[in-house]
């Protein structure tokens, strides 16, 4: 017996970067992305065998996460023989997918129960219903997600506005797509022993470097410094810019071990402050390290204590330099918005009067002339020079061959 | 003798213009941003007609052709890159800054 059709259907789906090229979201009917098989007895299938058609179910928790969820598993590699491992654990760069979840009406749509591969029979399908297409009257996009990769979360899109939602989707996805390259790019300049070895810490700094508003597509020199996390930017990527050839994960690492000491949404200020406490804490171990030692008689090396506090005064030097200058070219900015203020205020507008131009153009000619009439000293002095080597070198000659 | 901001050496190739124009003392020796520019009738068929300003000078300043010189019109170009895109206005434009931009002002 055709069971009644439900009020509500959903459609979960996960496409990969390159169907994402092709499918929309909106204003189109949903049909199947492939081309049917064909069975033994001629009908038309899915890949598993199954009746060909746009699949949908009455099962809501089926449809929004197992058919629309992404995971680190799924997602086209980036180059499928490379490897990295954090934490002894094996993982691939992968552009991500994307989780799209359809609410349907299914009052106007000729939807059944579909037939299924004899092999399937008896298991659990997710209540699903079969159409030949959904049209675009019929359903709703209610989420979508791109799901998480190497360098970025997980990232839910605003479907209210379903045109705007699918080209940030797109954009999204393009930009992922490229960080990860460069992310690959470098990665792959690593020896296999540096790879295998990375650490969770380790895929923050890449976050940090190649993920969004990295450090790698930020130039410093135009960038205007505030929060304390862009000054944590500044020291790894002045880190990384003066190790590109040898990347010195030693103080990458410790400058991320640094900020996730800090409170959400610290200063410059408790930056400064906390590498000052931690150049205190050094300092004291190193003391601790001195008496422990020479109360047991044995001879101190410091070195180590000694690396790692001028380590962190080097930070706090580069990061008080930054601030000034920040300081300067802000003050100059000021400067600069005052003298800017009085043409807008319409009190004065400069202009050079035909007087003070026609000295300007005569001043220029006189100028121009001496230049050409030394140019013409020059070039006649050096003739002349020339001329008296030459004259030499004849008499020389004409000597010897006497 | 004046003492420029930006040397010679400095000095990149940024228009393909080789014509001349007027600036004030106050961009190419105090280094200030261009806040006002016209473009008025050439005097030569070298020059451009643009005169730039810092935009503070004051009648006293412009009095005197001391403050003022000569220069090929990519040296202004690379004292302040914002004014690329207004180049090629025609005489009679007068351009005050606005922020990054210029918009044209009238008298």
């Amino acid at each position: 017996m055709e069971q009644q059709k439900p009020k509500e259907l959903y459609r979960g789906i996960t496409l990969n970067y390159n169907l994402l090229k092709t499918i929309r979201f909106y204003g189109v009917d949903i049909v199947p992305y492939y081309e049917p098989f064909v069975d033994e007895l001629g009908r038309k299938t899915d890949k598993a065998g199954n009746e060909y058609g746009v699949y949908l179910s009455d099962n809501y928790q089926m449809s929004s996460g197992i058919y629309a969820n992404t995971n680190d598993a799924v997602g086209i590699m980036i180059d499928k023989d490379f490897q990295i491992r954090v934490s002894g654990q094996p993982m691939t760069l992968r552009i991500p997918s994307v989780e799209v979840l359809y609410k349907i009406d299914p009052t106007n749509i000729d939807v059944h129960r579909p037939w299924i591969a004899s092999y399937l029979e008896g298991t659990y399908h997710g209540d699903e219903w079969v159409a030949e297409k959904v049209p675009a009257s019929e359903y709703t996009v209610t989420r979508l997600t791109i799901g998480s990769d190497l360098l970025h979360d997980k990232e839910n899109f605003d479907v209210s506005n379903i045109a705007e939602a699918e080209a940030g989707v797109k954009q999204a996805i393009e930009r992922r797509r490229q960080q990860l390259e460069a992310l690959y790019l470098e990665l792959k300049k690593l020896p296999a022993s540096t790879r295998y070895q990375f650490e969770k810490i380790d895929l923050e700094i890449f976050k940090d470097i190649f993920g969004d508003n990295g450090i790698k597509y930020l130039d410093y020199d135009k960038t205007q410094l505030s929060s304390g996390n862009d000054y944590i930017k500044y020291l790894i990527r002045d880190n990384w810019m003066s190790n590109s050839e040898s990347i010195d994960f030693s103080t990458l690492r410790y400058i991320e071990t640094i900020k996730q000491k800090m409170p959400r949404g610290f200063t410059v200020d408790d930056l400064i402050q906390e590498l000052r406490t931690e150049k205190d804490l050094i300092t004291a171990s190193k003391e601790n390290f001195i008496q422990r030692k020479k109360a047991n008689g044995e001879l101190e090396d410091t070195t180590n204590f000694d690396l790692r506090i001028a380590r962190v005064s080097q930070f706090i030097d580069k990061i008080v330099k930054k601030v000034r200058t920040s300081n300067d070219e802000m003050h100059m900015e000021e400067e600069f918005g005052k003298t800017m203020a009085s043409p807008k205020e319409g009190l004065h507008r400069p202009v050079i009067s035909e007087s003070v131009k026609k000295t300007v153009i005569l001043h220029d000619q006189k100028q121009k002339l001496h230049e050409m009439k030394q140019q013409l000293l020059d070039e006649q002095q050096k003739r002349q020079q020339e001329a008296m080597s030459n004259e030499e070198e004849l008499e020389d000659d004409f000597g010897m061959s006497m | 003798m004046k003492e420029y901001k930006l040397k010679e050496e400095q000095i990149k190739r940024l228009v393909n213009h080789n014509g001349s124009c007027i600036a004030s003392d106050k961009i190419t020796v105090d280094g200030k941003k261009i806040g006002y520019m016209y473009r008025e009738n050439p005097t030569s068929e070298f020059d451009t007609g643009w005169r730039f300003f810092a935009g503070d000078e004051d009648e006293q300043y412009t009095a005197n052709p001391d403050n003022f010189e000569i220069y090929e019109l990519n040296t202004i170009c690379n004292y302040d890159q914002d004014i690329i895109p207004y180049l090629m206005k025609p005489v009679g434009t007068k351009l005050e800054r606005d922020d990054k931009d210029f918009k044209e002002v009238n008298d």
